[in-house]
């Protein structure tokens, strides 16, 4: 469980930028943290394994107080997978570069062989297993940040902006990694304003972020069909789908679409029987 | 990383709405220089005291850079033990520890002068009215430009590499430069994909090697920069001047 | 306005031809997409649009290109520049000075503009894009989106005939990027500037655009105005973000309902449920 009790931060002396924050993840959650650029969403994720610690009030990673613990001690726990994963390769191979993380967290030759294979076939890394990661298409370097980010097997996957500068290929692979293979195990908390691919991740739980506030916690099917303005108070453009329900309600039609599949669904039947 | 951005907070420009950063850039750079010679020609610790108290005042009140300037003093304990140590052992004589060292400090003063209070921008505007070569004036703006950018890059690196279990201060001198290896190699990769991309850009931007330039921006020297420096030249020239035993013989009467 | 010819193209070192015997002519004012995913060769066809290839990436290089009947392999890449001008990505690097203004100022500096001349295209441009608090400001306090519009401003002030925006929308955010797409929009209309934007995002550009074009591994596999290329597209997947109301026709096409025109926003589908 993930606790930020009452948690205020500000870099030195400039304005806070995240405020007030309370929020709870249980374990096996799913949460997306919508939010404009600026709006806190990044210092809100470094929070969680340590690498900032709130300037009033506690971060709780499994009863361990953030302030209390190191940076690897939770990274452990918490793996975070920043924007630009072109920005931690430094190594000759694909291999290498999940073994590295393996070795800091002190796992035995044996276990590390075994892992890497495991992640590198799951995120379809292993034919690139001798290949520089400098060589990856973007695509390819997000995939084995994601898959770096499982080898030592944390319990929490922290994700930044994933599908940022993703063609649409590798935005489906994506976003089929992260149900299918990261959330059947892990607890995950990604920060994104790619509003699309949140409404096609309809099992998150979203908050959206506005000028380090939160401003609404609740579930995507709720957020999409009932308070799209709370989007664009947040600066961030509703889903068409979203803005679909508000236009056919406004003329008379009152809809729910509870995911894509339902939205599409029901727009056959209002073709069909208008 | 927290040495890093203390670091950085010493080097990194920082514009602050005071005089010393309106002037033009030439003026304190001639204030500097004269500073850091006459560092050469006065021996005696109470006149250099006098002038890095009139630097002081200046830093404080004029600039609005004071807590800078100490804490780079603050940088240099370990040099300004050495000073004082090595003196010490040659001489036994307070006085002849601390004169080297106030000059020393004075010295440093004068460079903070000129590059606490000087924006990259004036800096390269300072570079081309020295008649130095465009590819020189260039070269530094362009450094000074990403200064910031190169910074911010290698704070991403470290928490990335810190994230994925990487710990800096563990280990015995070996391991612990070993540990740097995965923030530099990440950083000069970042570093050689931007020179390309910037090369790129200065084409696209229309820079012609060998073509006339007419800069937009060029330094003008107003009043209050006249006034500085004739100012500080008479400060300067009075403590040079001052004769220690007259004051304390008036003194006394 | 452009004519390209027969153009080939293999970077030194490599092996692939990225552009193979493309053919293109775009009219002057036009405003087109192209589209494609990661690696199709988008990037390079833009690259040598500008010059950059052959003068500053080498290769191999057969055809022709003409931009404002200038031959791009041959013509000095500044003079070109007053064709075409071409954003970057990513606008960091292609901000050279340390302020703003200078910035802007680089452009005009090694063209005989006396300063008065400088100094009222630097106002002008400042004001079309609505950055003149800006003008004083240094570079490293600047957000993302207002660095963009300084690049862009850099850019346009050497009044080039055509716009070049190569994959904007990978890093900015939804505000600076509906911004970013009104000046776009304006820019055509008053001053008649050709606009290209390169980029897999069709979605968020196609209600802009006359024409799209789309490329697929080194040809253009698709030239025409959106209504035509989305029912070329049907069910096709080319790693190309298409409109979530123009995934929603596919399916219905799936389910047997055939709509006359394919619904490219949320208005336009609300229309057809109507």
């Amino acid at each position: 469980m993930i606790i930020f009790d009452n948690v205020w931060f500000k870099y030195g002396d400039r304005d806070y930028v995240l405020k007030n924050i309370n929020i709870t993840i249980k374990e096996g959650e799913i949460v997306c943290i919508l939010g404009d650029n600026g709006a806190g969403k990044t210092t809100l994720l470094k929070h969680i394994n340590g690498l900032l610690k709130p300037s009033k009030g506690e971060v709780y990673v499994d009863k361990l107080n953030t302030k209390e613990t190191s940076v690897s001690d939770l990274a452990k726990k918490v793996a975070l997978v920043f924007q630009y994963p072109e920005r931690m390769f430094f190594t000759e191979s694909v291999w290498k570069e999940v073994e590295f993380a393996l070795a800091n967290f002190g796992f035995e030759e044996d276990i590390r062989v075994h892992r890497i294979r495991k992640v590198l076939n799951m995120f379809w890394l292993w034919e690139y297993r001798d290949r520089s990661p400098f060589t990856l298409s973007g695509g390819e370097q997000r995939r084995l940040a994601i898959a770096i980010a499982l080898a030592w097997d944390p319990k929490y996957v922290v994700l930044d902006e994933p599908t940022a500068g993703q063609d649409g290929f590798q935005r489906e692979i994506l976003i089929d990694i992260i149900r299918n293979i990261v959330y059947r195990e892990k607890t995950i908390i990604l920060a994104t304003h790619d509003i699309e691919f949140v409404f096609e991740l309809p099992e998150c739980r979203i908050i959206v972020l506005n000028k380090g506030e939160i401003i609404y916690d609740g579930s995507s099917v709720e957020l999409f069909n009932n308070y799209p303005e709370l989007l664009i108070e947040a600066g961030l453009e509703p889903p068409s789908l979203s803005k679909l329900i508000q236009t056919l309600r406004k003329e008379g039609k009152y809809v729910i679409f509870k995911n894509y599949d339902d939205a599409v669904d029901k727009i056959y039947n209002l073709i069909k029987g208008g | 990383m927290s040495v890093i951005s203390r670091f950085s907070k010493v080097f990194l420009f920082e514009e602050k709405d005071a005089l010393l950063f309106r002037l033009d850039p030439r003026i304190k750079l001639i204030k500097s220089i004269i500073l850091m010679v006459i560092v050469f020609f006065i021996q005696d610790p109470i006149k250099i005291g006098i002038l890095m108290a009139t630097l002081l005042v200046e830093f404080k009140i004029l600039g609005k850079v004071l807590f800078k300037v100490l804490r780079s003093i603050l940088y240099l304990t370990p040099i300004l033990i050495l000073i004082i140590v090595a003196n010490y052992l040659a001489t036994y004589d307070i006085i002849d520890t601390l004169s080297p060292l106030l000059r020393f400090l004075l010295f440093v003063m004068a460079v903070d002068l000129f590059f606490f209070t000087t924006s990259p921008d004036d800096f390269s505007l300072t570079l081309e009215a020295l008649r130095l070569p465009m590819t020189i004036s260039l070269s530094f703006s362009l450094a000074l430009r990403f200064i910031p950018t190169l910074s911010m890059e290698l704070n991403d690196i470290i928490e990335a590499q810190i994230s994925r279990g990487l710990q800096l201060d563990k280990g015995n001198i070996l391991t612990r430069i070993r540990n740097y290896i995965p923030l530099l190699i990440p950083l000069i990769v970042l570093s050689i994909k931007r020179s390309i991309e910037v090369a790129e850009a200065l084409e696209i931007r229309g820079l012609r090697p060998g073509v006339k330039r007419t800069s937009y921006k060029t330094l003008v020297l107003s009043g209050v920069d006249y006034a500085y420096i004739i100012i500080s030249l008479i400060i300067i020239i009075a403590i040079y001047l001052l004769e220690l035993k007259h004051l304390i013989s008036l003194a006394k009467l | 306005m452009i004519e390209v010819k027969n153009l080939s193209f293999k970077y030194q070192g490599t092996n692939k031809f990225v552009l193979k015997n493309i053919n293109l002519s775009i009219k002057n004012g036009e405003i087109v997409i192209l589209a494609g995913p990661s690696g199709c060769g988008k990037t390079t066809l833009a690259r040598s649009l500008t010059g950059l290839i052959p003068q500053f990436y080498k290769g191999e290089y057969s055809g022709n290109v003409l931009v404002c009947g200038y031959d791009a392999a041959k013509t000095p890449i500044p003079d070109l520049a007053t064709c075409i001008g071409y954003l970057f990505q990513n606008p960091d690097n292609q901000i050279i000075m340390d302020t703003v203004e200078r910035d802007i100022a680089f452009s005009l500096e090694y063209r005989g503009f006396t300063r008065e001349e400088m100094r009222n295209r630097i106002t002008k441009i400042l004001k079309t894009l609505g950055i003149e608090h800006l003008v004083n400001r240094k570079i490293d306090t600047l957000s993302g989106g207002e660095k963009q519009l300084v690049a862009l401003a850099g850019v346009l002030v050497m009044e080039p005939k055509m716009l070049l925006l190569d994959e904007v929308s990978a890093y900015l955010s939804p505000r600076s990027l509906k911004r970013l797409i009104s000046i776009i929009k304006s820019l055509n209309k008053e001053y008649g500037t050709g606009i290209m934007l390169i980029d897999h995002r069709l979605d968020l550009f196609v209600k802009l655009a006359d024409r799209v074009i789309i490329m697929y591994d080194g040809i253009i596999y698709q030239d025409g105005d959106p209504q035509t290329i989305f029912k070329n597209l049907i069910n096709k997947k080319l790693g190309i973000n298409i409109p979530t109301t123009v995934k929603i026709y596919e399916r219905l096409y799936l389910r047997g309902i055939r709509l006359d025109k394919i619904p490219l926003d949320h208005i336009e589908l609300a229309d057809i449920i109507n």
